[in-house]
């Protein structure tokens, strides 16, 4: 499986969509399949009790606004996700994902497909 | 035991060393009253200058009379039936609708005030979310000590910093907390006696429910559901913190109900027991309930019925051994963890006496079983809206429509939602006059969607999640039922425009306290559900009311304060900031 294809229009939607924010560095866009499988992840580790796919406020931040609190760049949301977030909920979950790295960046890839910007 | 000073210290030198932005030091600079980042506020410890209350402690006989002396509420189910109703006929509706506050308290906290207080020779002692304990005079609210347990970084709450309060025994009024201890404070001073740890909390724990106690035993169970933890249930000698027994929710490789795991799945299989459990007196039982199977909302790496999940067990007191089971939702995939409120009833049925066990459980289904062995007599939908299962076969098993299962890409409207209908963060009340049980709950179906989880301890372990279809189309509402014990037959219901989160309480003179999302105490009428009075205390209702006499007057406590996640899962207002504190009224001049 091709991990960075640039040439699908999800890709290409996904490359604008992240481009909504000023601070985003978009080194690249995924495949649908790797949107797909960070979209699996989320669902089935992210969500709940913690992030919403819509924004009904709470203590877990809303992820799908491109207002990143700790980074912007895809790096920075792939630390986050792996070091996780000190005096918060969000704990730390490197190492945890099955497939590794490339799990914790296709939740990146995921995260910018699906977000909305404001402006 | 750790020092308040020192967590403070670390919290600064945490920020520091992260060099987090202007809006997180904000948010530190008022630590605990920020919705968004959640961070625990800075303990304090404010002992007694003078012993307060009587000098003659809480005995065994105290407790076995629950609240038959109007001046006391010992425990969480008010009595070991779990009952919460108060004899106090003075309550009655004339006197509902006359209610003005007597006083209040506030908190300092933010996270839901779940809370059920305990009211022993005129001094109330009540936590909040984050482990704070407050002895407050009962009659005026003056602050007699204040203890705020010194929580330590990187809890593992899924749902919030919530306590619902203390147990008492002799001179001791004991805690669990958020990191997984117990505490027990001298209940006189509010110093601490002895601090125990339960279990690691980094591996998935929390203590969220008041312990019970039972003869010299404390007994508690343990939050976890949504970590992957092997769930359990505690008893500890009371003088001294010492652990007597564990019985453990998900059987072992070779032990009875193993063979209902698939492959490793036991070894993370949840089945935590994080509500407070209720005992039989005639019998020397002990009840306790446990929740979800982990992960919640995908089930295919863990075939089976996975015992004992969402079930209830008796056990024998003295020892932890089990004597039955029953399981209200086998091979779970929805979250309907089965701790919710249960009561003791003793009902006829065709005629003949059965002494029962009754839960309105979270799936939306009111169980009457035998208490003396477990069978099942019937379970009635007491939701209005339940479309998960079908009905029941003649064991009691429920019959499942496939359809509702968690799928990856859900189309079906699947209700009760998650949070239930009742749930085990609220109570419900049996009045034994009415023989009535009055249960708030939720109405906001769902989708359920199922994803791949990750598997690590300490870390979620969830599979999938519920998609707010009602929340976010607006249908989400809540309706408090007068529920017959013996038939399941609804007698009223009470309707809120949002889910009813807010525990209950009963009296002789027949009302029915609760409160609602929206930030109104309430009075309905028992025996009608024509509702008698509300007040608005502003935060949201999702604590347990109490009631007592003191000084020669009758009081109704009524915590307030949300909590905006659950709050948003829910469809309750969004735009009342958290914040809890405690209202209590009286009719009395």
């Amino acid at each position: 499986m091709r991990l960075w294809n640039l040439s699908t229009t999800a890709a290409v939607v996904a490359m604008l969509l992240a481009g909504c924010d000023d601070g985003a560095q978009v080194s690249a866009a995924p495949d649908p399949a790797v949107i797909a499988r960070g979209k699996a992840l989320f669902v089935g580790t992210c969500g709940a009790y913690c992030h919403k796919i819509t924004d009904t406020g709470g203590d877990a931040l809303f992820l799908f606004d491109c207002d990143w609190k700790h980074g912007a760049t895809d790096d920075d949301i792939f630390r986050v996700i792996n070091e996780g977030v000190e005096g918060t909920r969000m704990v730390a979950f490197g190492g945890a994902f099955p497939e590794g790295d490339k799990d914790a960046r296709a939740l990146v890839a995921y995260l910018r497909a699906a977000s909305q910007c404001k402006k | 035991m750790r020092q308040a000073g020192s967590w403070a210290i670390r919290l600064s030198a945490g920020l520091i060393g992260l060099g987090l932005y202007a809006g997180v030091a904000q948010a530190a600079q008022t630590a605990g009253v920020s919705d968004e980042i959640g961070f625990a506020p800075v303990p304090s410890h404010f002992p007694a200058t003078q012993p307060v209350g009587p000098e003659a402690g809480v005995t065994g006989d105290m407790l076995k009379a629950g609240t038959s002396d109007p001046a006391r509420w010992l425990m969480y189910g008010g009595d070991y039936k779990g009952y919460r109703h108060s004899p106090i006929k003075s309550l009655d509706p004339a006197a509902a609708k006359k209610l003005k506050v007597a006083w209040s308290f506030p908190t300092g906290t933010t996270g839901q005030f779940e809370a059920s207080p305990v009211i022993y020779g005129g001094v109330m002692y009540v936590t909040s979310s984050y482990n704070r304990v407050f002895a407050l005079n009962a009659q005026t609210g003056e602050l007699l000590w204040r203890y705020d347990y010194p929580l330590p970084e990187g809890l593992r709450v899924c749902c919030g910093p919530a306590n619902r309060g203390v147990a008492i025994s002799g001179d001791l009024v004991l805690m669990g907390t958020l990191d997984a201890h117990l505490v027990a404070l001298d209940r006189r001073t509010g110093n601490v006696k002895w601090n125990i740890e339960i279990v690691p909390y980094k591996d998935g724990f929390a203590s969220t429910s008041a312990p019970l106690i039972v003869g010299d035993k404390a007994i508690t169970g343990i939050a976890g559901g949504e970590y992957g933890i092997r769930g359990f249930f505690d008893a500890y000698d009371i003088a001294t913190g010492k652990r007597l027994w564990r019985h453990y929710t998900v059987p072992a490789a070779g032990e009875p109900g193993a063979e209902s795991w698939t492959g490793d799945s036991a070894e993370t299989g949840g089945a935590p027991t994080w509500t407070t459990g209720v005992y039989d007196m005639e019998t020397d039982t002990l009840f306790w309930t446990t929740g979800n199977p982990s992960p919640d909302w995908n089930g295919d790496d863990r075939a089976g019925d996975n015992l004992y999940s969402n079930s209830i067990i008796a056990v024998d007191p003295a020892t932890g051994v089990r004597k039955w089971h029953y399981q209200f939702t086998p091979h779970d995939v929805w979250d309907f963890d089965g701790n919710s409120h249960i009561f003791l009833v003793d009902v006829e049925i065709d005629g003949k006496p059965v002494k029962a066990i009754a839960q309105p459980n979270r799936n939306g289904f009111f169980y009457l079983l035998d208490r003396s062995t477990g069978k099942f007599l019937f379970a009635k939908q007491y939701v209005e809206q339940l479309n998960w299962a079908k009905g029941f076969d003649e064991k009691g098993r429920p019959i499942v429509d496939p359809a509702a299962k968690p799928m990856e890409t859900p189309d079906m409207r699947v209700c009760p939602g998650n949070l239930g209908g009742l749930n085990g963060a609220w109570t419900a009340a049996y009045s034994p006059l009415t023989k009535l049980a009055y249960v708030p709950s939720v109405e906001a179906c769902q989708r359920y969607a199922k994803g791949i989880a990750v598997k690590m301890k300490g870390l979620p372990l969830l599979g999938g999640m519920p998609e707010a279809l009602d929340v976010n189309e607006g249908k989400a509402y809540g309706i408090l039922s007068a529920i017959d014990v013996a038939t399941g037959a609804i007698k009223w219901r009470y309707k809120d425009a949002d889910p009813m989160m807010g525990g209950a309480m009963t009296t002789a003179g027949g009302v029915v306290f609760s409160s609602t999302l929206d930030g109104h105490a309430l009075a309905l009428d028992a025996g009608t559900g024509a509702e008698l009075w509300r007040f608005r205390m502003g935060g949201a209702g999702r604590g347990q009311p109490v009631a007592y006499e003191a000084g020669g007057k009758a009081f109704v406590a009524i915590p307030s304060g949300g909590w905006a996640t659950i709050t948003g899962l829910s469809g309750g207002p969004l735009n009342i900031p958290d914040g809890g504190h405690l209202f209590v009224f009286t009719a009395d001049e």
